[in-house]
């Protein structure tokens, strides 16, 4: 690979050398549109933002280039900067509203179209720079103002941005913050839970990529000469900013590059075949076409599928990352043991009469239905406590006010001695209350090391450091086998015990597990009970949500029955079984198998 | 300012609303019902124009009488977009659907390009130069036909939905496709009316507006981003939301003209649109979901 990445870079600085001058600015085109894909391929394909408006960044920064030039003499070297932080500040705008305001999919979509119209219509109607007859740059053939006579020049340059903006991808891809958006992009609810600040690194996100885009706009400005409000700031835009990135493979590093080495040429080459005689349109006829025919034929765009076949040509199997350790022992044990009495009573490590969470007078109301109605709850240190009810309780309402999911109408919520009402859900994990979700969130994309490490990550900054610690986590759940499988195609059995290790990688005081159990056999089930004692074990206190009787009465210290949104009883696992409400609203003859003779 | 003026501005702006909100109509029909969102909503309606053109030009009929005729050739154009085309992504990830409709987009305004030209177009009309003194203010009688005929094709459509048993399959497809799917719905089909529907609203649209608006295969592009516009200021998927968020908006626009100037009317819609994402995401009478 990285031979393929010097021979190529070789090749691309020597071509210049041969091609005819035509052929040079096919090229040029080719690697401005790459390095404008790859910069909207930050936001739009790792973070899943599709933004459809990042002409008004070219725009923006072109403007600003062309006008410090103009007005003030400044020369465009510098001027693409100062461009560039418009932009990007313009980026931090729209992306802050819509982020803030949780605009997503189409809704996002349609913010971003919407800042550039307005950005179009603005500008056609500033008369100080241009109005709708747009700008307009003397050639001097000046290198010191951005403008030279030999075409290989811009050649150069764009293929210095298409290669900066292909670096700084990369290294984001590599870090804690690619891998954030990663998971932001696969479901960011499960993201949050895990501790990470969505709105923060949407932000960065979108601020990187307008402040790149920005710089595409100088290069614009001063190799055409021209400005146009309609055609720097229109739709038009930034539709063939996104489309090469897309083609090629969104979110991937290389999408962006193989999409304008497809599209750009064909672009052209169609201009130039069927542009003639008259024909006007004949080109973007082709162009449609092919935009309808990669989207039922390569679904996932070129890259990757590209990929799939490389890799099966020469019999690698895909990995992700550093590959295993050498020796590496193929055969693992469903369950590695755990640290601690697996088989211990809950008696044999009592809880400390000191709490580590309490909620006082906790309610939701959802229009007519008050789903949980003056709760009072409190999880001592060490605790493992189950919360029971029949179905529509409330049981899960409770988690999502307690995780930071919901915010309670009424009442509080401390966790370690401060009130957590309010904070959102990636603060309240960094804090230590960790939970998992009743209907499984994997990053559907991502392999089941990955998923663990999202978690790990909110503890371990180092992307590589974060990956050893989620091995540990792999391998404690049982998955050491799996780690390198896709989330998406795990049984239900693994993925409950990934949405628990995941969970456990975020290393929490206090976790809350939402039916773990749901949907299991009873050999997966019993496989599960032994992992809980073992956290438990470890130190972490547990609220635990389950249907299956025999489990909770066995696990928990203590249980709290919910129905109807309020606490019908509280006591030991005896106790409960043999309450008369409890028995009323809820277990009816089931605990005579239930409960421990 | 003028009162007159204003009243004026008021008056056009809501007689033109009414194609708005067909227009719209016809998009929040296939996004509610499909969650694909028709970039090329703008285009078909384009077509519809030119085929009221052609009728019009090439065999004399009226365009309030061909869009009927417009309407039903949108339909089977949008029936065969959605079985040739979107069935086909109709689980792909978002910007896959997006990308598929801009290139059925890009196609259809070059078809347009190639078959009719660059230039602006209109259809001459009887009823064009007919007007109607109000007092103060004159009623454009093309532009009251045009607003009766589209509300009551709105009001034909929510009768369709409400009231048939097609439309009341429709209905359940888009509250829930699963659900609708174990009932035994051939949801393909729902699809493929809805899609065909929501295309025929564009055609109808087209017609009726082929003799006030002037129109050029570009014309397709920004009657798509208002159609947009509209749909989120009135709620995703609500057909109330989408009549008077035509209104709305053309109002909006028309207002806009007379007191900026021409060229700065859509910053009022874009305006008006960015508040309703900001404070009331859910449009005016969408759902409101988490």
């Amino acid at each position: 690979m990285r031979w393929a990445v010097v021979a190529a870079l070789a090749v691309l600085l020597a071509l210049p050398a041969v091609l005819s001058s035509y052929a040079v600015t096919i090229f040029i085109l080719i690697f401005f549109y790459g390095f404008l894909g790859q910069a909207w391929n930050i936001v739009g394909g790792y973070a899943g933002q599709l933004s459809v408006g990042h002409a008004a960044f070219v725009g923006v920064g072109g403007y600003t280039a062309a006008m410090l030039s103009i007005e003030a003499g400044l020369t465009p070297w510098v001027g693409m900067f100062v461009g560039a932080a418009l932009a990007a500040l313009l980026g931090a705008i729209i992306g802050y509203l819509g982020f803030r305001f949780g605009l997503r999919g189409f809704y996002f979509v349609l913010l971003t179209v919407a800042f550039a119209e307005i950005c179009r219509i603005a500008v056609s109607n500033i008369d100080a720079i241009g109005g709708a007859l747009g700008l307009y740059i003397t050639f001097t053939g000046d290198p010191r103002q951005f403008q030279f006579r030999d075409g290989r020049v811009y050649y150069y340059i764009a293929l210095a941005l298409m290669l900066a903006a292909t670096a700084t991808a990369w290294a984001i891809e590599r870090q804690r913050f690619g891998i954030y958006l990663a998971a932001i992009r696969e479901d960011e609810a499960a993201a949050e839970a895990l501790g990470v600040n969505a709105l923060k690194y949407k932000m960065l996100a979108m601020v990187v990529s307008s402040f790149l885009t920005g710089l595409g706009g100088t290069f614009y400005a001063f190799y055409l000469f021209s400005l146009q409000p309609n055609t720097l700031f229109g739709i038009p835009l930034s539709v063939e900013i996104i489309i090469r990135p897309i083609v090629g493979g969104a979110g991937t590093l290389l999408g962006p590059i193989l999409g304008s080495f497809i599209l750009t040429p064909l672009a052209e080459l169609s201009r130039l075949y069927l542009g003639q005689g008259g024909l006007h349109g004949a080109h973007l006829i082709a162009y449609g076409v092919l935009l309808i025919g990669v989207v039922l034929f390569l679904p996932e765009g070129a890259y990757p599928r590209l990929r799939r076949v490389l890799q099966r040509r020469s019999r690698v199997p895909p990995v992700s990352g550093p590959p295993h350790p050498k020796g590496c022992p193929q055969e693992r044990s469903r369950v590695a043991p755990v640290s601690g009495h697996p088989r211990s009573e809950p008696g044999s490590r009592p809880p400390l009469q000191m709490p580590v969470l309490v909620a006082r007078g906790l309610s939701r109301r959802f229009g007519g239905l008050q789903a949980v109605a003056g709760l009072d709850l409190a999880v001592e240190h060490g605790e493992m406590l189950g919360l029971i009810g029949p179905n529509g309780a409330g049981k899960t309402t409770v988690f999502n006010l307690l995780s930071g999911f919901l915010t309670p109408d009424a009442g509080d919520v401390s966790f370690r001695d401060r009130s957590i009402v309010g904070l959102p859900p990636h603060a309240i994990c960094r804090l230590g209350l960790a939970r998992t979700f009743q209907i499984v969130r994997p990053f559907p994309r991502m392999s089941v090391l990955e998923n663990v490490r999202v978690g790990a990550l909110a503890r371990h900054p180092q992307a590589l450091e974060a990956r050893a610690r989620a091995r540990d986590v792999v391998e404690r759940v049982g998955l050491g086998a799996r780690e390198h499988v896709t989330a998406g195609t795990l049984t239900l059995a693994e993925r409950k015990r990934l949405e628990l290790g995941r969970a456990l990688a975020t290393e929490p005081t206090l976790l809350l597990l939402d039916e773990v159990m749901a949907g299991l056999n009873p050999t997966e089930i019993e496989t599960i009970i032994r992992l809980i004692r073992g956290i438990h074990a470890s130190g972490v206190s547990i609220l635990l949500i389950e249907h299956n009787m025999r489990a909770v009465m066995a696990l928990s210290h203590r249980i709290v029955v919910l129905s109807f949104g309020e606490k019908i009883a509280e006591g030991t696992p005896a106790d409960i079984a043999n309450h008369p409400k409890v028995i009323e609203a809820y277990l009816g003859d089931e605990y005579v198998r239930a409960a421990p003779a | 300012m003028d009162v007159t003026l204003v009243l004026q501005g008021l008056l056009s702006g809501l007689l033109f609303g009414g194609v708005y909100s067909l227009m719209a109509v016809g998009l929040t029909l296939i996004f509610g019902v499909m969650r694909v969102v028709n970039f090329a909503h703008g285009d078909m309606m384009v077509w519809g124009m030119y085929l009221s053109y052609l009728l019009a030009t090439r065999a004399g009929i009226d365009p309030y009488l061909s869009f009927v005729v417009c309407a039903a050739a949108l339909f089977a154009l949008g029936l065969l977009v959605q079985r040739g085309l979107v069935d086909r992504v109709i689980d792909a990830p978002h910007e896959m659907q997006i990308l598929l409709m801009l290139g059925v987009a890009l196609v259809l305004e070059n078809l347009a390009l190639v078959a009719f030209g660059p230039e602006p177009t209109r259809v001459r009309s009887p009823l064009g130069a007919a007007t109607l003194w109000l007092g103060p203010v004159f009623v454009d009688i093309a532009r009251l036909v045009t607003f009766v005929v589209a509300v009551l094709l709105t009001v034909a459509l929510s009768l369709f939905l409400y009231r048939t048993d097609l439309g009341r399959t429709i209905r359940a497809a888009a509250d829930n496709t699963y659900g609708a799917l174990v009932i035994g719905t051939d949801v393909r089909r729902v699809y493929a009316v809805a899609f065909g529907v929501g295309a025929a609203c564009v055609g109808a649209a087209g017609a009726l507006v082929s003799s006030i608006l002037p129109f050029q295969p570009p014309t397709g592009l920004s009657l798509s981003v208002t159609s947009f516009n509209i749909v989120i200021i009135g709620g995703m998927g609500s057909l109330l939301g989408a009549l008077i968020g035509g209104l709305l908006v053309s109002v909006a626009e028309s207002l806009g003209a007379v007191f900026l100037k021409p060229s700065l009317k859509e910053l009022v819609s874009f305006s008006l649109l960015i508040v309703i994402l900001l404070f009331r995401p859910a449009g005016l009478f969408g759902k409101r979901t988490s």
